[in-house]
């Protein structure tokens, strides 16, 4: 059996689309969901993920072809599975395919491929630890977590069997730590650091020795928004199922400040600054047991509100049950964080690498604020919450920091009841 | 406090010269004391003088079987005292060219004995007896081993010499013994046996070369019975009576009477008369202490070669003196990691090895793989004439880790780096058998080895 990979309907008005590039070459295996090629409307650019695990058997049209959408643009079929006969007819490429059966002869190494390919940030793991990760049955995210004591970080034999029998130790351990975070009682007594905490330690030291940390404050009068939530949201809720919190207005409005000032949305890499076409938003979800992580919407510029209330909901839900995939939790270009869920006025970020600039979300209070009328200064009653914005000094300077900064206050407190359709 | 120099070296040889050229590499004022020649027993009375003697016996050995490649050498002498000297001159020239290397990289070289007055100065002896003294910030000491002697077997540098001697007697003896067969007892073994000498290699142990692999040391033994070399193993020479112009050595009920013996069961680290015990300096038997940057117990002063404890070898020596001077220089390395060290021994035909036997890797618990390849069924043995030996190669059945290769064959000693390097960078089977190796080339044994342990190899 094989199954047909056709050209994706990508928008309401789109007929036609147009092959950028092919990721996978005939003969590659491939995992389901797993970028296939990258197409080109006249809207968006788009990867389009493989509808089925196997090999790619065939590729029916090259790049730059426009092709129609509904159209079959390749075909995969099973491992280690012969196409059948009646495919072959149609196919010219019959010696072609041949060829790909003997590739297949070595299972093993398809699977350790696949962990590698999957690999967003292109590690090197000699062949031995690939064998052991494989034999083991390590996750990609685990050995990427690994940190090396090689060359250049490099991890070897020893760190990935360190790893592994730190691991189930720790599994053994876990229970009683939980515990101890639940009824919390103070006691003398060392214990080791778990994975999570020990990787988290690492990145923020590791950002901490990166980036130059500079901080701007700005207060944003919320009221607005405040009020439209206050009249929406048992609406928003019954309507789609989902609860509308403060964080997608704030998402919303810092993408529209970032397609302002897009270097806030760049990273370093050596002497160069690498701008980043799509914005990725990490948003920082604290977990039960007291850890971090930072699930990312990726091409969060390409999502409406209801896209960004429902993605936040959804990645922050399977993030709090340990549900993420790897490559979810990888790949920001910036970073909100909200320690005003917990009521703090504001908060002072560390960047998240290799971010430049992470936005701290402060609580949301009443105070009683001046406001210039035609009549003259009155001290009113406002809705009023603080964003701070770290900065990484390197690539961004104070102007451009605060003036991003005063663009998010403007839109925050214009906000208008047309930007979200409910 | 201002020392003269950063760091002083004791000892010249390949330990203690590398150390010196790093240091000053690393911007350091260096200076290197050497009692004797630069360049150390290896440069001057071990490594490359019986290199030299080898090759004599290699191409004896050629002209001896020309007519097989079809060339008659009717008649043909030996010259002794020009095969000694070819071997002195090499020594000599290379000596010399570390000389330069101490100009070149501003290094200051002394001639003279060294004595650590505390843990910053050292006095050095000329042969004049003049007295010099010198500070330093840092020491390292490569002051290397000295011949260990046995207790009835006391060296008399005449009858019974140690290798130094048997690098430049004045004739072939009719008749030698070879006390200990590790490596240097099994190279001249072969130099004496293929000059003509009708050699006695006597081992305690029980096999000759006791820490090869064990298939490796029966096949050498195999081949040098053949060639009519007399092994005697599991045996301690229990007497020794000499006569005028004879020994006659006792051992068990067994009694040898030879012309010569040498003795060649070890040696221990110069650690005497340096001044070490009034700085409370750690020493293990006859080795200085130190951690995995090579730095004693106390903190200023380094040792590494053999002094410093085995693996006794010059390669080891080198990279001991790098880490050494680098750790001195704040750089961060990880420390010496002995357990992917080649050793080579070079009779005819070689042997090299680097990581774990057939033996050990069991008793560390490994269930293993095993593959062995001869070269007799290489096209490139054949046409080069030598096809004795086999590649052994062992790899950990779980993981597919490459624990070890032993090679005994034509070469060995070029072809084992391959292994080491593969080592290093962590190679499981499938890379040694999928890398294409080029033919015809005896490497490709090595490759065809790793297909017998997986029962996929194409020659054989």
């Amino acid at each position: 059996m094989s199954t047909d990979v056709i050209m994706p309907k990508l928008g309401e008005s789109i007929t036609e689309g147009t092959i950028l590039e092919w990721k996978k070459n005939v003969g590659d295996s491939i995992s389901r969901d797993e970028t296939i090629l990258e197409i080109s409307t006249d809207k968006v650019d788009s990867e389009v993920p493989a509808p089925a695990s196997g090999i790619l058997l065939e590729i029916l049209y090259q790049k730059n072809d426009t092709v129609a959408v509904g159209e079959v643009i390749a075909r995969i079929g099973e491992s280690g599975k012969k196409i059948e006969p009646k495919e072959i007819k149609d196919s010219t490429e019959t010696n072609i395919d041949v060829k790909q059966e003997s590739v297949e002869e070595i299972p093993v190494k398809e699977e350790v491929k696949k962990i590698i390919q999957k690999s967003s940030n292109r590690k090197f793991y000699s062949p031995l630890v690939k064998s052991i990760a494989q034999k083991e049955g390590l996750e990609l995210s685990e050995l990427d977590s690994i940190s090396g004591s090689g060359h250049n970080g490099r991890v070897n034999k020893k760190d990935i069997l360190d790893y592994i029998h730190s691991r189930t130790t720790s599994s053994i351990s876990k229970v009683p730590v939980t515990a101890d975070t639940v009824s919390y009682s103070l006691e003398d007594k060392v214990e080791p650091m778990g994975h999570v905490r020990k990787m988290i330690a690492q990145h923020m030291i590791k950002s901490r020795d990166t980036s130059v940390h500079v901080y701007s404050s700005n207060e944003v009068d919320m009221t607005k928004i405040v009020e439209f939530r206050a009249n929406y949201k048992e609406t928003f809720k019954t309507k789609y199922q989902t609860p509308l919190t403060y964080t997608p207005f704030i998402t919303d409005a810092t993408i529209r400040a970032i397609h302002e000032f897009p270097l806030i949305n760049c990273s370093i890499q050596g002497d160069n600054i690498k701008h980043n076409q799509n914005i990725n938003m990490g948003v920082a979800v604290a977990l039960p047991d007291n850890n971090l992580i930072v699930p990312v919407i990726k091409r969060s510029e390409e999502l409406n509100f209801l896209g960004l209330t429902r993605s936040t909901a959804d990645l922050a839900l399977r993030a709090r049950e340990s549900k993420l995939q790897p490559e979810e939790a990888q790949g920001s270009t910036f970073t909100i964080t909200n320690p005003g869920i917990f009521g703090s006025l504001f908060g002072m970020g560390i960047i998240n690498q290799p971010n430049v600039a992470i936005l701290s979300v402060g609580s949301i209070h009443k105070r009683p604020v001046v406001k210039e009328t035609e009549y003259g200064d009155v001290v009113v009653i406002r809705s009023m919450m603080y964003l701070t914005l770290a900065y990484d000094h390197r690539v961004i300077d104070g102007a451009y920091g605060t003036q991003f900064l005063a663009k998010l206050k403007d839109l925050l407190e214009n906000f208008s009841d047309n930007e979200v359709k409910i | 406090m201002n020392y003269d120099y950063d760091i002083v070296v004791v000892g010249g040889g390949p330990g203690g010269y590398v150390a010196a050229i790093r240091a000053a590499q690393l911007g350091k004022k260096v200076a290197i004391i050497e009692k004797e020649s630069l360049g150390g027993v290896c440069l001057n009375w071990g490594c490359i003088p019986t290199k030299s003697l080898l090759k004599n016996a290699y191409v004896l050995d050629l002209v001896k079987n020309a007519s097989k490649y079809g060339i008659d050498i009717p008649s043909f002498t030996v010259d002794w005292t020009k095969v000694v000297k070819r071997s002195r001159n090499i020594a000599k020239r290379l000596s010399k060219g570390i000389e330069y290397l101490m100009k070149k990289n501003k290094i200051d070289h002394f001639y003279g004995i060294a004595i650590l007055k505390d843990s910053n100065s050292i006095s050095i002896k000329s042969s004049d007896d003049s007295i010099n003294m010198i500070t330093s910030d840092y020491i390292v000491i490569a002051t290397g081993t000295k011949q260990r002697n046995l207790p009835n077997l006391t060296i008399d540098h005449k009858q019974i010499i140690s290798s130094k001697e048997a690098m430049v007697l004045d004739n072939i003896p009719k008749r030698m013994t070879i006390i200990g067969a590790g490596a240097i007892g099994v190279e001249f073994a072969h130099l004496y046996n293929a000059f003509g000498c009708n050699v006695t290699l006597v081992e305690a142990q029980e096999n000759i070369l006791p820490n090869e692999d064990l298939e490796i040391s029966s096949e050498l033994q195999t081949l040098f019975s053949k060639r009519k070399i007399n092994i005697i193993t599991n045996k301690l020479v229990d007497k020794v009576i000499k006569n005028k112009k004879t020994i006659k050595l006792h051992l068990g009920k067994d009694v040898i009477e030879t012309d010569i013996v040498l003795v060649a069961v070890g040696v221990s680290g110069n650690i005497f008369d340096l001044g070490l015990e009034k700085l409370n300096i750690k020493t293990d038997g006859n080795f200085i202490l130190t951690n995995k940057h090579m730095q004693s117990n106390v903190s200023n002063i380094y040792a590494i070669g053999d002094v410093s404890g085995p693996p006794l070898l010059a390669h080891v020596a080198s990279a001991e003196g790098i880490e050494a001077v680098e750790h001195i220089c704040g750089i961060k390395n990880k420390g010496i990691y002995y357990d992917n060290i080649p050793a080579c021994t070079y009779c005819e035909p070689e042997i090299a090895s680097v990581g774990l036997t057939e033996k050990v890797a069991k008793e560390k618990g490994y269930e293993i793989k095993v593959g062995k390849f001869p070269f007799r069924a290489l096209g490139k043995s054949l046409a080069d004439g030598s096809h004795e030996g086999f590649v052994k190669t062992i790899y950990d059945a779980k993981y597919g880790e490459l624990l070890g290769c032993h090679i005994i064959g034509n070469n060995a000693s070029n072809l084992i780096s391959e292994i080491a390097i593969a080592r290093t960078l962590e190679t499981t089977y499938h890379e040694i058998l999928k890398t294409i190796h080029p033919h015809p080339t005896l490497s490709e044994a090595i490759q065809e080895s790793t297909g017998v342990a997986l029962d996929e190899a194409i020659h054989i």
